[in-house]
């Protein structure tokens, strides 16, 4: 089990951002009425933000992260860590963040670099950055964590399954070292079970995803409260102490079954698969931007947990207390 | 609490009765029943034990040794 702590590294902001177009599940031509309201009403998931054809995943990441840098008044040269996490790469060669940090005009000291990881991906890349910021020697060393996918590039029209789930959207995450090296600002719990690989996946004979929603579930609710569980138990905290618990937005049965298997009140979890979908690695900085406000602060701490595709799962228990963290905006076109 | 999710419930449900013949069975249907039965009982059916099982009974049976 791969517990670890982080010290003095904070996140300083959040920005997302969604494509302009919506699909609304009610209108969906592969499923009736009756069905549409079944779905809407187990997986709380209505609408969904779609790209066009021609849309890069890292021209989403490029204004989420450009306006993030200029609300922080954040300078191109004080960038050290370029990191994407993304399964739904422009092309496979060179890597999303190589060929962002060039479009954003990065300097050439700062690292970049992908990782392939989807529903759990926030939470690796939040320890990831974290952990190698706390490895640059430089005061104050700064990090941007883009975060999402264009999840419909992989769904097949007609699947009644993963159409009416999935959504487009990314976020960019500033991470950056704070004064006090010494204090602890985030407890992480990162796990993997292997031999659920199949349960998300894409199939080999096209290049659609295909998912197992009773296998998804039952995954989650074999590791995903336990994992949460042990978290709080390394760090000796419990539920009561959180100003917020933000999960990865699956489906609402799946995150309800989750919530109460661990004990969370429900008012302290954020959820945004109604107005969203499932955004992937982005659901969970999307959650916080739209449901996290400064008057929420009391203990300081958030707890982030995703899990999904793999089968992989990521909790953390962060210090959360960011300078800008908003709702998405739509792509600029 | 075999027919607990809303969309299951109907009359005359016998532990004989074949569940996909069900005119409400489906997919949807299917994760809200295992969802149910873990909320119940905690015993996890994957869509493996759901495909060895054809009637109510054989689901009931799964449960009874798993508990």
């Amino acid at each position: 089990m791969a517990l670890a702590v982080i010290k003095g590294i904070r996140i300083s902001g959040i920005v997302s951002v969604v494509p302009p177009e919506l699909e609304d599940n009610l209108n969906l031509d592969l499923l009736t009425a009756q069905e549409a309201e079944a779905i809407i009403q187990h997986t709380g998931i209505r609408y969904r933000y779609i790209a066009s054809a021609e849309m890069r995943v890292g021209s989403l990441f490029r204004q989420a992260a450009g306006d993030l840098m200029n609300r922080l008044n954040w300078d191109k040269d004080s960038v050290d860590v370029l990191v994407c996490v993304t399964q739904s790469p422009d092309q496979k060669l060179p890597s999303v963040s190589c060929r962002l940090h060039g479009e954003m005009g990065l300097p050439t000291s700062t690292l970049a670099f992908d990782i392939n990881s989807g529903c759990s991906g926030f939470v690796y890349g939040l320890y990831t950055v974290s952990a190698l910021l706390s490895g640059i020697l430089k005061p104050g060393a700064r990090a941007i964590l883009c975060c999402g996918d264009l999840s419909s590039r992989y769904t097949e029209p007609e699947d009644r399954s993963v159409r009416p789930v999935f959504s487009d959207a990314v976020s960019a995450i500033a991470i950056e070292k704070s004064t006090d090296a010494e204090e602890i600002t985030g407890y992480f719990n990162l796990q993997t079970e292997g031999l659920g690989w199949e349960a998300i996946r894409t199939d080999e004979s096209d290049r659609y995803m295909r998912m197992n929603g009773i296998d998804v579930f039952n995954y989650s609710m074999r590791f995903v409260p336990q994992n949460v569980k042990a978290l709080f138990d390394f760090a000796q905290m419990n539920p009561d102490g959180l100003d917020m618990a933000v999960f990865h937005q699956a489906n609402r049965l799946i995150n309800e079954s989750i919530r109460k298997k661990i004990g969370i009140e429900p008012e302290k979890v954020a959820y945004t698969l109604y107005e969203y979908g499932n955004t992937g690695s982005a659901t969970i900085p999307l959650s916080l931007g739209c449901a996290w406000k400064p008057e929420m602060e009391k203990s300081g701490w958030v707890l982030v947990s995703g899990f999904g595709v793999g089968f992989s799962m990521a909790s953390g228990l962060i210090r959360f207390s960011p300078q800008v963290c908003l709702p998405p905006q739509k792509l600029l076109l | 609490m075999l027919f607990a999710s809303d969309e299951l419930q109907q009359p005359g449900l016998t532990e004989q009765m074949e569940f996909r013949k069900i005119n409400t069975w489906s997919s949807l249907n299917a994760l809200l029943f295992i969802a149910r039965i873990n909320e119940e009982s905690e015993v996890l059916i994957s869509a493996a034990d759901l495909a060895s099982c054809k009637t109510l009974g054989d689901i009931h049976t799964l449960i009874v040794n798993r508990t």
